[in-house]
């Protein structure tokens, strides 16, 4: 909890790393070559859903300098961390256009490229299902044949009863959403090296979020012990979920296992990136809502579909997460959640910034700006009635603190920030300029025993290095936590060095870089370990001053007696033990350590709720856009978020999030979407027809980010995360707009220039 | 990332002509922002690469008796920035000024983007209102065809394969001119025109002799001309029934593709009459649309 004046937390340093991803002295994972090192190229399937009939590769194989191409017929093992649904390689059939169906370990890239062309692979195609909902009808082709049904996981919530909510109502309101497949589109594609050092001793160099997640299913796949893997993570340029779990990490493994001695190197192209790592978002969703007159909400029924692809294992909390705050940040008597993973014939999905949570925004926030039309009532009055309040328990029986943050202020600076209110709709012949809102609420969602750990290890000059297992890839993390470590320490920022890169061997445990959890969770191991590490200064101060322990005190690089300051001495003459004037040395080096692990449990398995979350974050978006009526092209001139996140660490950055997040979620809103033909393949994976926001589209655009900081009680000095939060709401904040000026309602994203021009004209506007 | 081809780098045109006419199978390599691409994606796997950005005489902008002459290694950049391509001819300079990004308009050609004859060539419509020419040479001669009969279809033209396109020739106009160009696209930054239209009117101040030409792109597999359409509006005050009747006879005439991942055909068949009116009002000022 903030408590005192802090000196480093609060304040805009540069980022620590700046320098050397600048100038490029930064390597990434591609960059990085070893010698004797081979390279694999991964033919992938261009069938979506196929029996593979024949798949020859005598030709390939003859071909001077290819060491080894792996087929599916090289392993029958299914991996998956939470099903095990998955082989490295397509075996007998493919279940995605972009599945492996073989891989060829050549000593460059351009002998694997004439090898891959020489495979000779014969499909039967099989019935494709690439949408969601006909993928759950009972004819519907099984993706997975062994099982009876396309889907994989039932994840219900169940608050009260949602029959006797709706007898109680004045108005029932039903709609149907869609949220299309998006992709991630991090400037780094996908890169792994992996290196069999012996058959029991595997080290993988990968472009991850998630290094000991990959470490720890390695173990069970490979059946080897912690040790006998190491995951190293360099510099990682982008990840947003799409580098999280595991993505290409068990390919690039499995087929090095057949040139022990020799490091495998996979990276992916662009068109790659969207086919052969992780997609997100995709779902179908129906949401009826009931309602007093006064716009109290009185029962609230969800079904959400998540198109999960070929396979589940990535996607299953996602479908438990996004069914679980898909009502938003309101307390609702009776709410009735129904969310469902479901194979269908796409490449398969994972998380991507919001982890669920957009999805539900989008069916929740849309309906209740329909549901305040509908009731001729300002949608912020429906809001504030129903949001959280202090002591309300919310719809997984939680209840509501005050440290959880002030909703009702948020809605409040959002909507004064587009001057709500005031001319809301201008409208002139070829334009409509009108602004909308919409709230939001992301929690963490992770495992229960999602831990972080910190090592604080002084060196004889005073200088700090600090190592923890989090990755930074762009959002911050390395500046922050270095600022979190200064403040506790109480020492300048700069004698801190913080560990750029991750490798199990040396780095503390971290669960995974995910789910907008850094600046808290590894926030408070650090502060842990600098308590830790001042603990044994003052230890070591004590053997100078003959006294102890507690009667030391440490402040600002100095150690002093406490009833007695003047007699004082600097760190540097305790930190690795103090020296006697005789030169015999007692006490040792200073290494503190810490950690953090939430206090949550899982979801009872009948009514999905429980002490789940560890901390909430919500708050408001808002925009004012401009639609141009003869075009139909929608330009944002203000995009707005007012977040309470208690304490932020570092104003620039924080806002670098936030605004990132809008810019992004504004790419979902307006242009994104996977685009498949009858046969499941992706028809744009490229830049070409995969279109996302660029500095050229936000020329026009304010940005106003609002941070209300109420301070976490759970939190180092008060801070929570904000990585993800703003991408929640951007797209029913512009859908609402739209409706606010046209009474056009969308249900279906993305809302192209195309879309809303045809909505246009169809309203004669 | 690409199988191995051989590349050559010839120093005049003569050597080159000689070259490509040896090598039936030559892929000729000016900026390299359509041939690299379509190497890497698989489209094009070529023997021989002939890299033409070495003959210095086929990128300059010279001004003729009787033609702007663009030499075909001109990039978008140079296009941009000519003084020669001001006035009359701007709507081509503007055509270059948008296409792809900075960086690739440092590269890309006049002569690719002509030769690649996509259906959204940012800019074909332009030359084609400007009645431009192509110079086609080879070991054997020179040939000049109008833009109009060289560009067939998507990436298809009358180019043979011994020829060179070294020239663009536009017609020096001496009456008052002007012209406009206007594209679509799903984001402002870095991206392909959806639809896209070039509209270039002479005498345009006195209706009995005004001329008007029209095109537009990717509503057929080659820029369109309506035709009837320009006799319609050529001669004629310009009201809100003359537009709806132009409108409906291009609609007649045009077929875009279903499968566009850029544009509906029912969204270009909105844009043609917002093209229209939005050109013609630049054009001719205000006019009385309503």
């Amino acid at each position: 909890m903030k408590t005192t004046k802090t000196h480093i937390v609060g304040k805009n340093i540069a980022r620590v790393e700046a320098i050397e991803k600048v100038t490029g002295e930064a390597k990434f994972t591609s960059d990085i070559n070893h010698s004797g090192m081979l390279i694999a190229k991964v033919l992938r399937s261009n069938q979506g859903h196929a029996r593979i009939k024949k798949l020859n590769i005598d030709k390939a194989s003859k071909i001077c300098g290819v060491k080894k191409i792996v087929t599916g017929k090289d392993s029958n093992y299914y991996f998956g961390i939470n099903i095990e649904d998955q082989p490295f390689i397509a075996i007998d059939k493919v279940r995605y256009a972009g599945e492996p169906v073989a891989v060829v370990i050549a000593e460059d890239e351009e002998i694997a490229l004439k090898a891959l062309n020489l495979i000779e692979i014969e499909y039967e195609p099989l019935k494709v299902v690439t949408d969601v909902l006909e993928s759950i009808k009972p004819d519907a082709p099984l993706i997975h044949e062994n099982l009876k049904s396309n889907i994989f996981h039932h994840y219900k919530l169940r608050k009260g009863n949602v029959e006797i909510g709706f007898k109680k109502a004045d108005l029932i309101v039903e709609n149907e959403f869609v949220f299309p497949h998006i992709s991630h589109t991090q400037i780094e594609t996908h890169s792994c090296i992996a290196l069999w050092k012996k058959e029991n001793i595997l080290e993988i160099t990968s472009s991850s979020q998630a290094p000991f997640v990959i470490r720890e299913l390695f173990a069970k796949i490979f059946n080897l012990n912690h040790t006998q893997i190491r995951v190293y993570v360099p510099y990682v340029g982008g990840g947003f979920g799409g580098k999280s779990d595991v993505t290409i990490e068990p390919l690039v493994a499995h087929v090095a296992r057949f040139v022990i001695g020799q490091p495998v190197k996979l990276t992916l192209s662009r068109e790659e990136a969207f086919v052969g790592s992780l997609l997100g978002r995709g779902i179908k969703g129906k949401i009826k809502t009931g309602v007093k007159k006064d716009g109290k909400i009185v029962a609230v029924e969800i079904q959400m579909y998540f198109n999960a692809g070929a396979y589940g294992d990535c996607c299953l909390p996602i479908v438990i997460g996004g069914g679980q705050n898909a009502v938003g940040p309101y307390t609702i008597e009776n709410v009735k959640v129904d969310s469902y993973g479901v194979y269908t014939n796409t490449p398969f999905v994972g998380a991507f910034r919001g982890y669920g949570h957009p999805e539900g925004s989008w069916m929740t926030e849309r309906q209740l700006n329909i549901i305040a039309k509908k009731l001729n009532i300002d949608p912020a009055e429906v809001r504030i009635k129903n949001c959280w309040k202090v002591g309300d328990i919310n719809h997984i029986g939680q209840k509501v603190e005050k440290h959880n943050g002030e909703l009702k202020v948020c809605i409040q600076k959002a909507l004064k920030s587009i001057n709500w209110g005031n001319k809301n709709v201008i409208e002139t012949e070829n334009k409509i300029i009108t602004k909308g809102f919409a709230c939001f609420m992301k929690s963490p969602v992770m495992t229960t025993n999602a831990a972080s750990s910190a090592i604080v290890k002084f060196n004889p000059d005073g200088t700090v290095n600090l190592s923890m297992g989090t990755i930074d890839y762009g959002q911050g993390a390395l500046t922050v936590l270095s600022q979190i470590c200064a403040e506790t320490l109480q020492i300048p920022v700069e004698k801190i060095f913080i560990a750029r890169q991750t490798d199990t061997q040396f780095s503390p445990y971290e669960w995974q870089t995910v789910a907008s959890r850094g600046t808290w969770s590894v926030g408070n191991a650090i502060v842990s370990a600098c308590n830790d590490a001042i603990e044994k200064i003052k230890q070591n101060a004590s053997i100078a001053f003959k006294t102890s322990p507690r009667n030391v005190e440490y402040k600002n690089e100095f150690v002093f007696l406490k009833n007695n300051p003047k007699k004082k001495l600097s760190i540097k003459d305790v930190i690795y033990g103090y020296m006697f004037p005789d030169g015999h040395t007692e006490g040792g080096p200073v290494v503190g350590y810490g950690y953090f692990m939430p206090n949550v449990t899982n979801p009872n398995p009948n009514t999905g709720q429980g002490k789940c979350v560890a901390e909430w974050t919500g708050g408001c978006q808002a925009a004012i856009i401009e639609i141009d009526k003869k075009t139909g092209v929608i330009t944002p001139l203000k995009l707005v978020t007012a977040i309470d996140a208690g304490t932020i660490v570092n104003p620039k950055l924080a806002k670098g999030q936030i605004v990132g997040a809008m810019v992004q979620g504004l790419g979902a809103t307006l242009y994104e979407s996977i685009i498949y033909s009858d046969n499941g393949k992706v028809r744009n994976d490229h830049f070409t027809d995969y279109k996302i926001p660029t500095p050229e589209d936000l020329w026009n655009t304010e940005f106003d980010t609002i941070f209300v900081e109420t301070a976490e009680e759970g939190g180092p000095y008060g801070a929570r995360s904000l990585g993800e939060h703003a991408i929640v709401s951007v797209p029913a904040t512009i859908a609402n707009a739209i409706s606010n000026a046209t009474g056009i309602e969308f249900f279906e994203l993305p809302i192209t220039s195309e879309k809303m021009l045809k909505k246009l004209k169809e309203k004669g506007k | 990332m690409f199988l191995p081809f051989d590349y050559q780098s010839p120093k005049s045109l003569k050597e080159c002509l000689k070259l490509i006419s040896e090598n039936e199978n030559a892929h000729i390599l000016a900026g390299g922002t359509d041939l690299i691409v379509n190497i890497r994606s698989g489209k094009i796997i070529p023997q021989l690469v002939v890299d033409i950005k070495n003959i210095s005489e086929l990128s300059d902008i010279k001004k003729t008796d009787n033609y702007i002459e663009i030499g075909s290694l001109t990039t978008m950049n140079q296009i941009t920035k000519s003084s020669l391509l001001k006035g009359a001819y701007y709507l081509l300079s503007y055509a270059a000024s948008i296409m792809g990004c900075y960086e690739i308009r440092n590269r890309a050609t006049i002569g690719g983007n002509i030769i690649n004859a996509s259906p959204g060539a940012e800019t074909l419509n332009p030359l084609v209102v400007l009645s431009a020419k192509v110079v086609l040479e080879s070991t054997s001669g020179q040939r000049i065809l109008s833009i109009e009969e060289f560009v067939c279809g998507p990436n298809k033209t009358e180019i043979k394969k011994n020829e060179l396109l070294t020239k663009i020739l536009i017609p020096i106009v001496n009456e008052e001119a002007d012209g406009v160009y206007m594209r679509r696209q799903r984001v402002k930054g870095m991206d392909l025109a959806s639809v896209n239209c070039a509209i270039f009117i002479t005498n345009k101040s006195d209706i009995k002799k005004r001329k008007i030409k029209i095109s537009f792109g990717t509503v057929t597999p080659k820029p369109y001309r309506p035709i009837k359409v320009e006799q319609l509006l050529e001669n004629n005050k310009i009201t809100k029934n003359l537009i709806l009747e132009s409108v409906k006879i291009i609609n007649s005439e045009i077929n875009p593709r279903t499968t566009s991942l850029r544009a509906s055909p029912e969204y270009k068949k909105f844009m043609i009459e917002y093209f229209l009116v939005e050109g013609l009002k630049k054009i001719l000022g205000e006019i009385n649309v309503n």
